[in-house]
């Protein structure tokens, strides 16, 4: 006796460009994946979180009037997809809200997070949507003084 | 005197029996709990009491006969027409005549003691579903009507450990960060003041063992806010996941958990469905369903089923899908109810009693 639906599933069987698996809790609690290309490699955010000003005793020998005292610095991908159905964008635009993201390399599993604000939605006509967005990769450690 | 568990958050299957009680704890998880502390068989005009006033027909409870109640004492009253808080008249053994005009007959209904009971406090046990600890206790008080109105979801939040399963080898492999089941048990202790003295009262934990509590509440992490019929006049969308709850019952039809109408498995990713395994299929497996089709829609190689790992039973399962066929564009998947169970099932990585192992991909 039939228990669910009977659930379609599209099997893709060329890998896209450049592949980039995400996988994330939505908001029903199981879990959905799809495989994105990367738009753009590894790009290197960095900030200063802290600045201090030493004492100066001879303005003539100070080479520097402000020292960092630590960084953060997050490494940054662009992800992106093309001629996304509508039913395929609203799925995917679960990971926006989802408590848990994880990019899929292999065996390797990293809990990434999609950058705030950077998701950009491309209406191609036709019902075939366009998609970029960029997470953010776990904190690289950075030396402090 | 007694405190109820008056409304639940489930919701019941047709005309069947069974029910689902799986709930998304995003959103709130209500139970509704009623103090009575006599209840009313009816109100009507009495003649032997009185000729003019209302007068209530209580069930006592034995212990407490003479009711707790005095001329002149306010009680709020739940029945029918009557519905306030009305002045007690005059009282003979179990009936109440009330200082007001008749309003009409009244059927059944609950009687609070306004003024004659002062601390009321519920206290409400949230266990463990499998293992029956004390997850916390809850102290809610009741308002003024006698009701009370308890969301558990906090309680339960506080034991989510957000994690998702990527690398499993098993067919279904249950989810338990993001998922599980709890039982309660509520009492409620106040004290009764009378003219000459205060007694301190306990209504007794209900059901007295989580052991033999049946009555399991799953919960998942979810918050999609789900419209549809309410759960049993309980108010709020997005409560039940009903629609999402597999039953061993003939027109089940429970969606997998995904937002996609149409998933996509990429060739050589993983690739995963999850759904809720309930605890109704305790005496039947359930198989993984697989079929295979190409761009026109036509089989590509034959069906295929693969029984389920039971032992996942009770939370969140992902379901790995069998490699698709050469030639294959898209392919349908569902559960179907298998072979019985007999003999119980043993824990993940055994094989079932008078079953083959089917658990490998």
């Amino acid at each position: 006796m039939i228990v669910t639906e009977i659930k379609r599933v599209d099997y893709v069987s060329c890998t896209p460009e450049k592949p980039f698996q995400l996988a994330w809790l939505n908001s029903l609690g199981g879990t959905d994946t799809w495989v994105f290309s990367k738009h753009q490699e590894y790009k290197l955010d960095v900030k200063d979180m802290d600045t201090f000003e030493p004492i100066i005793n001879y303005l003539q020998l100070v080479n520097g009037r402000q020292r960092v005292l630590k960084k953060d610095a997050y490494m940054n991908v662009k992800l992106g997809y093309e001629q996304l159905t509508e039913q395929q964008v609203i799925g995917i635009k679960e990971l926006l809200i989802s408590p848990l993201v994880i990019f899929v390399d292999g065996s390797n599993e990293t809990v990434v997070v999609v950058k705030e604000g950077s998701f950009e939605l491309y209406d191609k006509g036709e019902s075939k949507f366009d998609l970029e967005f960029e997470i953010i990769l776990p904190k690289l450690f950075t030396s402090s003084l | 005197m007694s405190f109820l568990i008056t409304r639940k958050p489930e919701k019941v299957f047709g005309t069947s029996v069974k029910i689902s009680r799986w709930t998304g704890i995003g959103n709130p998880y209500i139970f509704e709990y009623t103090r009575e502390d006599y209840h009313i068989n009816n109100i009507l005009i009495r003649p032997a009491y009185n000729t003019t006033k209302p007068t209530i027909w209580t069930t006592a409870d034995p212990i407490t006969l003479p009711l707790f109640i005095y001329p002149g004492d306010e009680i709020y009253i739940k029945a029918g027409l009557y519905d306030g808080v009305f002045t007690v008249f005059s009282i003979t053994g179990n009936y109440v005549t009330l200082d007001t005009v008749h309003l009409g007959n009244s059927g059944s209904g609950r009687l609070n003691l306004s003024q004659r009971i002062t601390n009321y406090k519920a206290f409400i046990n949230i266990y463990h579903g499998v293992t029956n600890d004390l997850i916390d206790t809850v102290y809610p008080k009741p308002d003024s009507t006698g009701l009370l109105l308890n969301d558990v979801s906090g309680v339960i939040r506080s034991t989510v450990d957000t994690q998702a399963i990527i690398n499993q080898t098993a067919i279904n492999k249950a989810n338990k960060g993001i998922s599980g089941s709890f039982k309660i048990g509520y009492g409620a202790t106040y004290t009764v003041v009378l003219p000459s003295t205060t007694i301190p009262v306990t209504i007794p934990e209900t059901p007295t063992s989580p052991v033999g509590n049946d009555e399991k509440y799953y919960w998942v992490s979810a918050a999609k806010q789900i419209t549809g019929e309410m759960p049993l006049d309980i108010d709020g969308v997005g409560q039940n996941l009903k629609e999402y709850v597999p039953k061993n019952l003939t027109g089940s039809d429970a969606k997998f958990l995904t937002m996609f109408e149409k998933p996509t498995y990429f060739e050589g990713f993983p690739f995963f469905l999850s759904f809720l395994y309930d605890e109704d299929f305790s005496t039947v497996y359930l198989d993984r369903h697989q079929q295979d089709v190409d761009i026109n829609g036509t089989n590509v190689g034959a069906e295929t089923d693969t029984t389920l790992n039971v032992s996942e039973r009770g939370y969140v399962n992902q379901m790995k899908i069998r490699t698709p066929n050469a030639g294959t564009q898209s392919f349908d998947v569902w559960l179907e109810t298998g072979a019985t169970i007999t003999g119980g099932y043993v824990e993940v990585g055994g094989v079932p009693i008078g079953a083959t192992s089917k658990y490998a991909e």
